[in-house]
């Protein structure tokens, strides 16, 4: 019975130790079937030294098969450890390492000692029953280096647990499955053959090595895992078959699909260096139907600047593998270029090599077209656009960009934005800043260090890696500077008018100034700074002034046109009033409408003041000059006096000499007294006249009838003009204009000129003693004309005479034609003297007959 | 000797002035003849007529002194009394020197100028008087 099971279980260890042995050529866990069939040998041969061990008959036959049984331990130990790491792939190495050393060592002992190194000595046999059979069994001592075997044997058992509970935690039932019956079945025959051995060597029992047949429950659980794989392959060819069937209906339906899309599916079997293409990439790639492409076949369709890059690309993807994808250009039979995207994959033989690429194509020529166009839209941008990544750091950038901050392109891209801009690197990505691109102002920095004010605008992007941002910069250094150089400017044009001594202001339509110098602020009392926004009214008490301010400022804004103002009053802080002499033009806005109206003063009260000590001189000077011209009048006013005088005194003396007669007349009488009081009067006009001569006064304006003028002169110098034995000729134009003028100034003047062309003839016979005066009017002026039969002027005299102190009269002041140029200057009119064709000279003065009074 | 009686010629520019010398002359007893101006006067003249001139100085065209002249031209010895609208010394002078009877200035009062007349008178009838004598 038991050679007949010892030799069963050798067989079937032997039996599955070389079905292993074959089955580990093909199977990929190879090394498990290897290490299993060295087991199963290992088995096998310990199962025949079992047997041996058995019927051995002598102690020193017992020794030596014990001895030479611990080979196949050794291999059966090892080549458990091996199956283990390679069937579970776990356990530990250093155990792993630890149970072979171990049980080296004790092999070595082995055969060191003698018998071996299970007994140190043997002293008999003894014959035990098993199974009912006689079997034989050692009687000595044990050998205390057996230890080292055992522990080998105790750790084995650790390392088969420790392995089977990691490949049990590992999850899945199959695994599960496996730790148990592989690793249990194992761990049971370790354990039963150890703890048999130790029992023996002790001499507790008396028993035969059976290790051999604790292992049939390792085969048993073999044989179920080979069958449970057995049926699981059955399944798994059956499933392959369906799952090809389904493979190919669906590389239909992707061809279909592939072609539908318009998507090239293409294959390159480097190998034979030839490139299958679908109908459909023929097309695209611009390749015949019925050519056979090859690698540089394919090349040859590319743009050329595109294919070195190819080249590269797919060196890369055969050196690595991995996806890969491309973009580039097929250049078409008749020119026409096409943007076509690739990607696909590599495949590689059991020695590493690539043998097939292949993947997909399809036309992007229109995202492309599309991309360039916004490509070249962004280089076109007149702002400098940078594109950052979620981290901050530069993607993209245009033309304007890199001109901007003297980097070229590959510089820039890759750099964090805090590099050009340091506000970023202060406040971060996230900071204060203004988003949606308004704009906000910052420094840049420049390649070479230098500074540029920036205006940068911020936009968050979204991108497939984040949330990036969009930068827009312009540079704003001109305009800065454009900016400090106006602002300097207006600062020199403030100190400009700041200087001027005249008023410049501008004010809008509510009377608010929006300009002043600091003429005006003076003026008021007050800042430039405080005027501005203010009104006349706020600084100025008089009421009148003000509403004449704005009626002027109002007019000039209505009408749009430049007003002169010759005079104007204002009163300053202090109270004084001042003469302004104004110009105010209006300032037009939008639409041609005025807003506002600026205007410019110039104080002219000084000025006036001294015209006012002129005027005055020269009424001084006038009166004295009439006063003298009486002074010389005299005898002939007198006579002119005396002239009614005389009558009265007549006419009354007269009268009482009637009215002593008895039959006095009363009739008479009456007559007389009439007599008396029309020379009455005419004394009273006499010295009315001369009264008003001899007035001192300023010039008096009031309008005149230049006749009348004339015929009041005329009076007073009668006597004078007889007395000269001048004949007096008057052609007085009828219905002369009315003029404004200076009544008594006029007088003067008439009479001066009278008085000079009587004293002209003075020499002359009586018969030449003539003199015309008339007047005229001529185109809005009255002439008036005084023509003497004197002597003339010498033509260079005919100026000379008008001037101050010129004289040819022994008593004269030389004053009396400077003061008729100056008085008929005054109104407006010219004084003049010619010499006559025939003889004598005419004076001759205009005045005007409508004149605006200052 | 002669029947006529002495008439008081009275040459003035002024109408007024003439007017009034007249109602004087006549007022106390003269018969009185007046003259605008010499011309009127020496139109109108008649050296027969006894009596005198009183004159204006100072007339248009032809003045006093002038008028004198021309009748002493004419050999007539006029006895004159000059009035003046103002006192002119060198005029003055002139007409007396030229045998003027006076030589008064406006305005002139009745007592002095009456005198003056009856003056020339007498004096005008003296000169008739010798000179209708036969020497």
């Amino acid at each position: 019975m038991i050679p007949i099971v010892w030799s069963m279980i050798a067989g079937a260890c032997f039996a599955v130790g070389v079905m292993h042995l074959g089955a580990s050529a093909k199977q990929p866990r190879q090394r498990a079937s290897l290490a299993f069939s060295a087991l199963t040998v290992s088995v096998m041969f310990l199962a025949i030294f079992e047997l041996l061990l058995m019927h051995a008959r002598e102690p020193a036959e017992y020794g030596a098969i014990q001895r030479w049984m611990q080979v196949p331990v050794f291999t059966a130990v090892v080549s458990t450890v091996a199956f283990v790491r390679a069937y579970f792939g776990t356990g530990r190495e250093w155990l792993a390492w630890l149970v072979c050393g171990l049980r080296f060592a004790a092999l070595v002992l082995n055969f060191v000692m003698s018998p071996n190194i299970e007994y140190s000595t043997i002293t008999s046999l003894q014959r035990i029953e098993i199974f009912g059979e006689e079997a034989s069994a050692a009687i000595g001592d044990a050998n205390p280096w057996v230890a080292v075997g055992e522990a080998s044997s105790f750790l084995l058992l650790a390392f088969i647990a420790d392995a089977s509970i990691a490949y049990w935690r590992r999850g899945d039932a199959v695994s599960r499955r496996r730790a148990a019956v592989v690793g249990g079945s194992l761990a049971f025959t370790v354990a039963v053959a150890a703890i048999n051995a130790i029992l023996m060597h002790a001499g507790v029992i008396h028993s035969i090595y059976f290790s051999s047949l604790a292992f049939a429950v390792v085969l048993v659980a073999f044989a179920s895992e080979l069958s449970a794989d057995v049926a699981r392959a059955g399944w798994l060819a059956g499933h392959l078959v369906e799952v090809e069937s389904e493979l190919r209906l669906s590389e239909k339906r992707m061809e279909q699909a592939a072609e539908a899309a318009a998507i090239a599916t293409w294959e390159w079997d480097v190998v034979r260096d030839e490139v299958w293409v679908n109908a459909r990439g023929r097309e695209l790639f611009g390749i015949a139907p019925d050519v056979r492409i090859d690698f540089n076949g394919f090349l040859a369709a590319l743009h050329p600047a595109d294919r070195a890059a190819a080249t590269v690309a797919v060196a890369r993807s055969r050196a690595e593998g991995g996806a890969f994808e491309r973009e580039y250009r097929v250049v078409l039979p008749g020119g026409r270029t096409r943007w076509i995207n690739t990607r696909g994959g590599v495949d590689f033989d059991s020695r590493g090599n690539s043998v097939l690429l292949r993947g997909v194509s399809f036309d992007i020529t229109a995202r492309k077209e599309a991309e360039e166009r916004f490509r070249l839209v962004v280089e076109a941008a007149a702002n400098g656009l940078i594109m950052l990544d979620a981290s901050g750091r530069i993607s993209l950038v245009n033309a304007r960009a890199e001109s901007l901050f003297g980097f070229t392109r590959e510089e820039l891209v890759g750099r964090p934005i805090g590099d050009l801009i340091p506000e970023f690197h202060e406040h971060g990505l996230q900071g204060q800043w203004p988003r949606k691109l308004s704009a906000h102002e910052t420094l840049g920095r420049r390649k070479d260090g230098s500074e540029i004010a920036l205006e940068a605008g911020l936009e968050d992007l979204e991108t497939s890696e984040g949330v990036g941002m969009l930068v827009s910069v312009v540079d704003v250094s001109e305009r800065k500077r454009r900016d400090a150089l106006l602002k300097r400017e207006r600062a020199f044009l403030r100190q400009v008018i700041d200087i001027d001594p005249n008023l410049i202001f501008a004010k809008d339509r509510l009377g608010r100034f929006t300009l002043a110098n600091q003429a005006v602020a003076d003026v008021y009392g007050t800042t430039v700074e405080g005027l501005i926004g203010k009104t006349d009214s706020d600084f100025n008490d008089n009421a009148d002034e003000v509403e004449g301010f704005r009626r002027d400022d109002l007019e000039v804004m209505d009408t749009r046109r430049e007003l002169f103002i010759a005079e104007e009053h204002i009163t300053d802080a202090s109270g004084r009033h001042r003469v302004l002499q104004t110009v105010k033009r209006p300032i037009l806005g939008e639409g041609g409408m005025a807003s506002q109206v600026l205007g410019v003063s110039t104080d002219i009260s000084a000025r006036k003041q001294a015209e006012m000590q002129l005027v005055r001189q020269r009424d001084e000077l006038a009166h004295l000059t009439r006063v003298t011209m009486v002074a010389e009048l005299s005898g002939s006013l007198a006579h002119e006096l005396n002239q009614p005088l005389a009558a009265i005194l007549a006419n009354a003396q007269a009268a009482l000499a009637f009215m002593d007669e008895p039959h006095a007349s009363f009739a008479e009488i009456r007559a007389i007294l009439e007599d008396i009081v029309e020379d009455d009067k005419r004394a009273g006009q006499v010295i009315q006249g001369l009264r008003l001569l001899l007035k001192k006064g300023e010039m008096l304006r009031e309008p005149l009838d230049l006749n009348a003028v004339v015929q009041d002169v005329l009076r007073l110098v009668r006597s004078d003009l007889l007395h000269a034995g001048v004949r007096l000729k008057t052609q007085l134009a009828r219905g002369l204009p009315i003029l404004d003028g200076d009544r008594v100034q006029l007088q003067q003047v008439v009479l001066n000129l009278i008085v000079n062309g009587c004293d002209a003839m003075a020499a002359e016979d009586a018969a030449e003693r003539e003199l015309v005066v008339s007047t005229a009017a001529v185109d809005g002026w009255v002439n008036i004309s005084v023509a003497d039969r004197g002597p003339g002027i010498t033509p260079d005299r005919v100026e000379q005479i008008f001037e101050p102190f010129f004289t040819t009269k022994s008593d004269g002041l030389g004053m009396g034609l400077a003061i008729c140029r100056n008085i008929v200057t005054a109104h407006g009119g010219r004084l003049w003297a010619v010499n006559n064709a025939t003889r004598g000279t005419t004076f001759r003065f205009t005045l005007p007959v409508t004149r605006s009074l200052p | 000797m002669s029947v006529r009686a002495p008439a008081v010629c009275v040459v003035d520019d002024d109408p007024s002035v003439r007017r009034a010398m007249e109602r004087l002359l006549r007022a106390a007893g003269f018969e009185v003849r007046t003259y605008a101006g010499a011309e009127e006067y020496l139109d109108a003249h008649d050296p027969a007529v006894p009596g005198c001139l009183v004159l204006d100085l100072t007339m248009p065209g032809v003045s006093g002194l002038q008028l004198q002249q021309a009748l002493l031209a004419r050999g007539e010895v006029p006895a004159i009394v000059f009035v003046s609208g103002h006192a002119d010394a060198g005029a003055s002078a002139e007409a007396l020197r030229a045998g003027a009877v006076d030589f008064l200035t406006k305005p002139v009062d009745a007592a002095h100028l009456l005198a003056a007349v009856r003056e020339a008178i007498d004096r005008d009838r003296a000169w008739r008087d010798l000179a209708g004598k036969p020497l």
